[in-house]
Formats: C-alpha cells, structure tokens, sequence
C-alpha cells in the first residue's frame, strides 16, 4: 500500500493435468465474479491467463510444500500481501477488503474451533487430542484452535518468520506421529502470530471464504454469502 | 570481615549488572568487598566507580589480584566465565566458587565445571530454575536466593496518565518477545491506548517490519531514560513473552511493581512466586483474559490504584526486604 506496489496477488501450486484444469477453471470464476487481480502459479505448464513459474519438480509433502514454495519463489514478487488459493477454488464475487481479516497480524488462517470434519457435539478423536496437547507444549495459551491451509493470506515481510514457524512445527509434529499436517502447523503459527484468535474463526467471516463440506456443517446460505469457496459439488459452482 | 570477590560488571542497564550493583550496597557491610568486571572498559564508567568508592567496595581487574586469594567467589550470569578458563583461575587462586546463573538455559562449559567439582556452591532464583537444571547439578549444593532489587531505586508513584499507557521493559532478546507483539498491544484496549517500549533495538524493529508502528508507539533504547523514570511513566505494565522462552525470575516485573505499576504476566513460568493473581497482578493465559484485566483496570481507577498499591507492598515487604535478603545472601556466600 504504502511503497507504491500493489497490495496483494492470489498463488498457488498446480501441476499435472487436473489440478492445471481446476486452476483453469478457478481463474475462469475468479474473471467471472469480477476479480482482476493477478494470480500467480507455480506448475508444469502454462496456464492461460495466469503468471506462471516452474515449479521445478516441488516434492509434495503433506502440504509442506506451500511453504517451500511461498519462501523460495513467492517472497521474490513485490506484492505486501499473498493470497494463496488451492487450484480447486471457486470465486462467486470479489471479497471486499480482504485483508481486513488479518487485522493487525501478519497472517490470516481460517480457524476452527474442532478438527476439520468434527461437529462440536461428537467426541474429539485420538488425533485431534494429540494434536491440541502438541499445540498446547508447543505454545499455544488456552484451548488450541484447528484450521485449514486452502485459503490463508500472509504479509511478505513475515514470510520468512512464519515460514520458519511452520515448519519448525511441523517436523516436530511428524516426529512425534502427529496427523494434520500443514493445516495443523499453519493453525498453529496463526494462534502465535494473532492476538485475539477468536477473530480468525472462519465462521466471524463468512463474507469471504468457505471451506468443503466435508470438512465443516456447511449451508447453503454459507456458500451463498462467502465470496470465495473450497467446493467439492458441482452446485458450489455456481457463480452468483 | 570475610572477602567477597564479585566477578561481573555493576551498572544501571540490564538484569545481571543491576543486580550486582544493588547486591553490593545490600552487602558491603557483611564482607569486604572487591568488584572483578568482566572487561577493561569498565573503567570507563566513572559514575559506578563514584558508586562503589561511597560504600568503601573497590573494583580490580582480574590480572591485578593477588596471586594467592582467601574468601569466597561469586559470579553472576558471566557468559565466558567458564568458557574463558576464568572459573579455573579463580579456583586455583584458592577462592570457593559461588555461580548464579539467572538464565534458564546453561552457559558453554558450565556442565563441564559442574561436573568436575569446580563450582562449589549454585544459587538458584526460583525453583523454577532449579528444576531447569537438575541433571547437570546433581550433587552440587545449591541455595534459593531468590533476585534482589534495592527498593529505594523505585519508588511508588501513583499514576494516572491523560493517555492511559502500556509498555514494558526487557532486554532486546526476540525470544523474549511473543510473534505477535504489536498486535498483541494494539488489540488489548481502546484505540487511544498509547504504548512505551524501554530497551528496543533495531533487531527488534526488524522482526517486526510487517507492522506498521504509528504515532501511537514511542522506543526507548536501553539507556535512553532510567528504569524508574521508564515504570512511572506506564499505567500497566503488559509483559507476554516469547513461545519459547521460559522467565527464570522477572527482575523487570518486580521493579514494576515496586513502583506502583500494575503487572500482567503470561501463565507458565513462575510469576504466582512473584504476585498474588487479582491481588497484586494478573497472570493471563489467552489473549482474551489478558484483555479482561486490561480493560478493567484501565476502567477503574479506584481498583487499578489499589492493586498498584498492593502489587508495590508485596514487592516491598516479601520480594525485596534487604534485611531478609541480607540473611539469605550471608548464608549462601559463607562456607
């Protein structure tokens, strides 16, 4: 904002025939719902109307490698904010101020109060209480939130600290056996990286950002509000 | 009188040399007391010089001690003192070896020296600390001592500033620091909140480049202005600290409180050893109790003005009693 650039650019990683046919098809809804930012993509081929950079054989690692790829190539681009999508998204309208949701913190990842897939009426699995006691010792004051790694925003000056955050995390957590993967680790920087981490709650922002339904109760009325959404049925498709 | 040789640097900035500073003036009328500094621009500060020549303590650079020494060595949070060979000279000088750590983590050769039978005595600030250390001084004699601070360097003040103000004082350790410092600060109260940070530095400045820090935010280096002068200026004195570090005391904490100015501290460490929660500070855990208390207290005068009070009492007649301290300090320092 201030130096002049612009302020922030959407990213991903796509490579391989349907994962470059779903990033196709995101900027199509992206162009569609009147979102003219850039979006720039790490893949194994051009992708029409997309910035495009080799993705240079990335290894995928339980998602570690948004991380790998933010530090090494993202952080090279001027922009102050990077939005990463997963190739999969939908847009249904441009969000509004979207870096909003960080508030004052230098990253925003939406948070849930369970374990992705978990109502808060069922009881927490094996898993999802190893990985609140891990977040627990590791730091996190108070019961500790999940969240999900298929939206999140990050301001470039902290790409290298949170970065570091992340993985440090996330080795740990695979040292010791833990499920969850980078979401986890990414729900754990965003509850060191925030203040108030109630304010990172997806469902405080339903405006902007949706995940699958698989993962959470989700409504229609969800989908319909959020500008953007992780859809895993064709009617999510739909662009209003 | 016995001999007391304090290996270490006095001065006015930074945990271990106001802590050798403020034990030399509870100390010097039950040991003779020569000062050894850590390094040779020592000599330059002439206002601590003036400072121990008034309590009769002379200083010596360690190359200018007598070959032959008796009495007692105490060194504190000297980071080479092990790794330099400086511990095996003074031993060998023929003084008994007292080490007082400070930190939570130990200094490079001090295992070794703990091993090997070179530290005679181990003062510990907390249990907290000594639990950090139980492998490496098994074996070791070790004393609670606990941190002294001379009361009269802070006096309480009551406060009320037109802008009610945070801040904190620590040293520019990034780990002393929570990720999320500014945001942390800025999101506990009302917008006109204005906050004061003693003891910043550039390396900080840079950790935190994504925010940006506006009118609202004044940085005092180390030495900029004295502590006290720092704490009377603070309505609360809001102290979250780093995932990764662990307070083996909280000099910073308690000077605060001596002056009147109200304490929130991060559950975790050992601070329920240094307040009494909701009656002479306030441990927080989340975010969101941190905000509780601070609301309230910046809300209620009356209240704030009370638990100040209290906060300064408790430091004053438990934490840092110079009679009480003397006693523990000749006990652990005689042989």
């Amino acid at each position: 904002m201030s130096l002049g650039y612009p302020d922030y650019c959407y990213w991903s990683l796509a490579t391989g025939e349907s994962e470059v046919k779903a990033m196709t098809r995101c900027l199509e809804t992206a162009r569609e719902a009147g979102v003219h930012r850039t979006f720039h993509v790490l893949s194994d081929r051009g992708i029409d109307g997309c910035e495009c950079y080799d993705a240079m054989d990335v290894e995928r690692n339980d998602g570690l490698e948004k991380m790998v790829c933010l530090k090494a190539a993202m952080s090279r681009l001027t922009f102050e904010y990077f939005v990463w999508v997963e190739p999969r998204t939908v847009f249904r309208r441009e969000p509004v101020d979207l870096c909003s949701l960080l508030r004052r913190s230098p990253l925003h990842v939406p948070l849930s109060l369970t374990w992705p897939g978990r109502d808060l009426g069922l009881e927490a699995s094996k898993d999802e209480i190893c990985a609140a006691e891990f977040m627990s010792a590791s730091g996190v004051l108070g019961r500790p939130y999940f969240g999900y790694s298929q939206f999140w925003i990050i301001h470039r000056d902290a790409i290298d600290l949170v970065s570091n955050t992340v993985v440090d995390f996330w080795r740990r957590g695979k040292d010791q056996g833990l499920r969850g993967g980078i979401d986890l680790a990414l729900a754990f920087a965003m509850q060191l990286f925030c203040a108030d981490r109630r304010e990172h709650l997806w469902e405080r922002h339903p405006e902007y950002w949706c995940p699958r339904r698989d993962h959470v109760e989700r409504t229609s009325d969800h989908i319909d509000r959020a500008a953007i959404v992780d859809p895993v049925e064709d009617d999510d498709l739909r662009i209003t | 009188m016995s001999s007391l040789f304090i290996f270490g640097t006095p001065g006015n900035v930074g945990g271990a040399a106001t802590k050798i500073l403020h034990l030399v003036r509870l100390l010097h009328c039950s040991f003779e007391i020569t000062v050894v500094p850590s390094h040779i621009s020592f000599r330059k500060d002439r206002k601590i010089q003036r400072a121990l020549a008034a309590l009769n303590v002379r200083y010596k650079m360690f190359n200018e001690l007598p070959k032959k020494l008796d009495g007692v060595g105490l060194a504190i949070c000297e980071l080479h003192f092990f790794s330099s060979g400086l511990a095996q000279r003074v031993k060998e000088r023929g003084l008994r070896l007292v080490w007082s750590n400070e930190m939570m983590w130990a200094f490079k050769g001090e295992e070794e020296a703990a091993n090997s039978g070179l530290i005679d005595r181990v003062l510990w600030v907390s249990e907290f600390q000594s639990r950090a250390f139980e492998a490496i001084y098994a074996g070791v004699p070790g004393v609670f001592t606990g941190n002294y601070i001379d009361p009269d360097d802070f006096c309480l003040r009551d406060r009320r500033n037109p802008m009610f103000t945070i801040g904190r004082l620590s040293r520019d350790d990034k780990d002393k620091y929570p990720l999320n410092f500014p945001a942390f600060y800025e999101e506990l109260l009302p917008r006109d909140t204005v906050f004061r940070v003693m003891a910043w530095s550039s390396k900080l400045a840079q950790r935190y480049r994504w925010h940006r820090f506006d009118k609202r935010w004044t940085f005092y280096k180390s030495d900029a202005i004295s502590s006290v002068q720092f704490l009377h200026s603070l309505d609360l004195f809001v102290y979250p600290l780093g995932h990764r570090v662990q307070e083996s005391w909280g000099r910073s904490v308690v000077e605060a409180m001596l002056t009147g100015c109200v304490p929130l501290v991060p559950s975790g460490h050992q601070f329920h050893k240094l307040m009494c929660h909701g009656e002479s500070g306030f441990i927080c855990g989340p975010f969101e109790e941190w905000a509780e208390h601070a609301v309230r207290l910046r809300c209620d005068y009356a209240f704030r003005k009370r638990i100040a009070r209290a906060s300064s009492e408790f430091a004053r007649e438990e934490l840092c009693s110079p009679e009480r301290h003397r006693r523990v300090w000749e006990n652990a320092l005689t042989f």
